[in-house]
């Protein structure tokens, strides 16, 4: 009979198209949200050339203006995975928000590389950190990195917290503030503190560090979700992992394209953009003991509970 | 003559700005004169960031601003109609309006995330209130002769508050609807700087954030021009509206 032939015909050669034709690789959506900093560079640089898109993730870049946004935004469901340092999502923690790290991006050891700069100004008359109490500091967001290295820095030397004024200006107005004096002295990290260097501030550095004379070393910023998608997509985690580790290779094999990432993407002045630095760790990874001694510093100043462990905070990510 | 004020009037503010720069009362480094802003205006629109940002904080605005205003003066119409109504609505609306609007944006955002809603929201919230309250306000001032003259021809219910009670109070809303236009720029703006990821808010943010001075007047400026073009348009639309009642004001003043 002809037709049992023609459909077993038939259907040996869609067999064939199908065993033939390029398998196409389902892709995950995953939304990230960002802040435009070096670190974010390897990333971002993986989604420009498709690196996410080969490992099956439709990666989705979404700035957002601090780390709070950040947070917010994956509470809300806008995005998956969100970029922050790493004290605004303890303190999230410790108010039983369910974000846990899964890569740390930055780190701090001492004692040459650190990123954290407490200055005065040259017009407070501030030599050195004796000479701040009843100064007006400048802190950054509430609960950031920043107000913890003050914790820390005027703890270690004595300075109790209620001796000094407190302001809260966003970064990029530290540099007026202080020229214009209404402020003596702020923890101003970069791209900024490169331009106060630069400027009639002409900055004394009490110390540099978020942590005062710590010897470990810590993580300074990091990529977070929630519990409930870190538990369903682990294959996605370990996905972003190989994606960005391989920009990561390729960007310390060639730092023009940091620099030029950093002043076409990022839109930093040229200038700054010289002087930020960039070294990244080969792969993504998160070591819950790179944490903990800024979980025990806002342990020590009062800013979580003690009876936040790290384990709570960050994710166990093969 | 009156244009001519008016370029003199911006000429003065320009020649202002210019001296504060020359005399250096702030450091360049935060106020940029008026040819560097303008010199990053021009740069901004031809690469395409600023008109597509303009492009996206104008349209937000509108929308919200027309849904505002159709909501607005719905509110408005059932509270005029149904007097219940408007004794249970007319406490909530004055317990909720001293909200600012920017004061919502952190709490919105986890229940609406950063998208359209968010400005929806936001927009809704902050145009809501001027339009509703001019409207009210208009629709039970109008003269009683009027409402007893529909009242003799037989009007009744809707078609008093439509017929007569709406057309008459049409120039005191577009006052409202003028306001809620300016706040419909500023919470636009105001949302994409705290939560947005495009738009003039945006830009302005972005532009602090890497430390590009000029161009972050150049992002006020067009804002500024906005807030004009805006509300020439609620201009041109109060005179198709309303012009009878322009041009009546206009020969009372002689």
């Amino acid at each position: 009979m002809k037709i049992p032939q023609l459909l077993i015909q038939h259907a040996a050669a869609a067999a064939l198209v199908a065993a033939l034709a390029p398998h196409a690789v389902a892709q995950e959506k995953v939304k990230f949200a960002y802040l435009k900093t070096t670190t974010m560079v390897p990333f971002f640089f993986a989604e420009q050339k498709g690196y996410f898109k080969a490992e099956g993730i439709d990666m989705e870049m979404i700035p957002v203006q601090g780390g709070p946004a950040a947070a917010a935004a994956v509470a809300s469901g806008t995005a998956q995975i969100g970029y922050s340092a790493p004290t605004p999502i303890i303190i999230a923690r410790d108010q039983n928000q369910p974000y846990r790290f899964i890569f740390a991006l930055q780190w701090e050891r001492s004692p040459d590389q650190l990123w954290g700069p407490i200055i005065a100004s040259e017009r407070s008359g501030i030599k050195s950190f004796k000479d701040v109490a009843g100064k007006t500091i400048l802190t950054g967001p509430p609960g950031g990195l920043c107000e913890l290295a003050w914790r820390d820095w005027l703890a270690k030397n004595n300075i109790a917290w209620s001796a000094v004024k407190v302001m809260t200006n966003p970064f990029p107005q530290h540099q007026a503030t202080l020229e214009v004096g209404n402020a003596d002295a702020s923890c101003t990290p970069d791209p900024f503190y490169t331009s106060i260097k630069g400027s009639k501030v002409n900055p004394v550095l009490l110390g540099m560090g978020y942590l005062a004379e710590e010897k470990r070393r810590y993580m300074i910023d990091g990529v977070f979700a929630t519990d409930t998608w870190i538990a369903s997509n682990p294959k996605t985690i370990a996905a972003i992992k190989r994606a960005v580790g391989k920009a990561t290779r390729e960007l310390n094999g060639d730092k023009s394209i940091i620099r030029k990432i950093l002043i076409d993407e990022f839109r930093l002045p040229a200038a700054v953009a010289d002087t930020m630095k960039s070294d990244y760790e080969p792969e993504l990874r998160m070591d819950a003991a790179e944490l903990l001694p800024i979980l025990e510093a806002l342990k020590r100043h009062g800013m979580v509970k003690p009876g936040l462990a790290v384990t709570d905070v960050v994710a166990d990510v093969k | 003559m009156h244009r001519l004020r008016v370029a003199t009037s911006i000429l003065g503010l320009v020649a202002v700005w210019q001296l504060i720069v020359l005399l250096k009362w702030v450091p360049d480094t935060y106020f940029p004169s008026p040819l560097a802003t303008l010199q990053a205006l021009w740069a901004g629109l031809l690469s395409g960031e600023l008109s597509k940002a303009l492009a996206q904080t104008a349209s937000r605005a509108l929308v919200g601003c027309i849904a505002a205003t159709v909501v607005g003066i719905g509110l408005a119409l059932l509270t005029a109609r149904y007097r219940r109504l408007r004794q249970a609505f007319d406490p909530v609306a004055e317990f909720l309006r001293p909200l600012p609007p920017a004061a919502l944006v952190p709490m919105a955002i986890f229940f609406l995330g950063l998208g359209w809603k968010l400005h929806g929201f936001i927009l809704m919230f902050a145009c809501l209130w001027p339009v509703y309250l001019n409207a009210s306000s208009a629709l039970k001032a109008v003269a009683s002769v009027q409402l007893r003259t529909a009242d003799s021809f037989g009007y009744g219910g809707w078609d008093r508050v439509l017929r007569v009670q709406l057309p008459a109070a049409l120039p005191e809303i577009f006052i409202g609807i003028r306001i809620a236009a300016s706040i419909a720029l500023i919470a636009t703006v105001v949302t994409e700087m705290l939560a947005g990821r495009d738009g003039l808010g945006f830009v302005l943010n972005e532009a602090a954030m890497t430390l590009r001075i000029p161009d972050m007047f150049a992002a006020l400026l067009l804002t500024m021009l906005s807030g004009l073009v805006l509300n020439a348009v609620v201009l041109a639309v109060r005179r198709r509206a309303v012009g009878w009642h322009v041009g009546m004001t206009a020969s009372n003043r002689g």
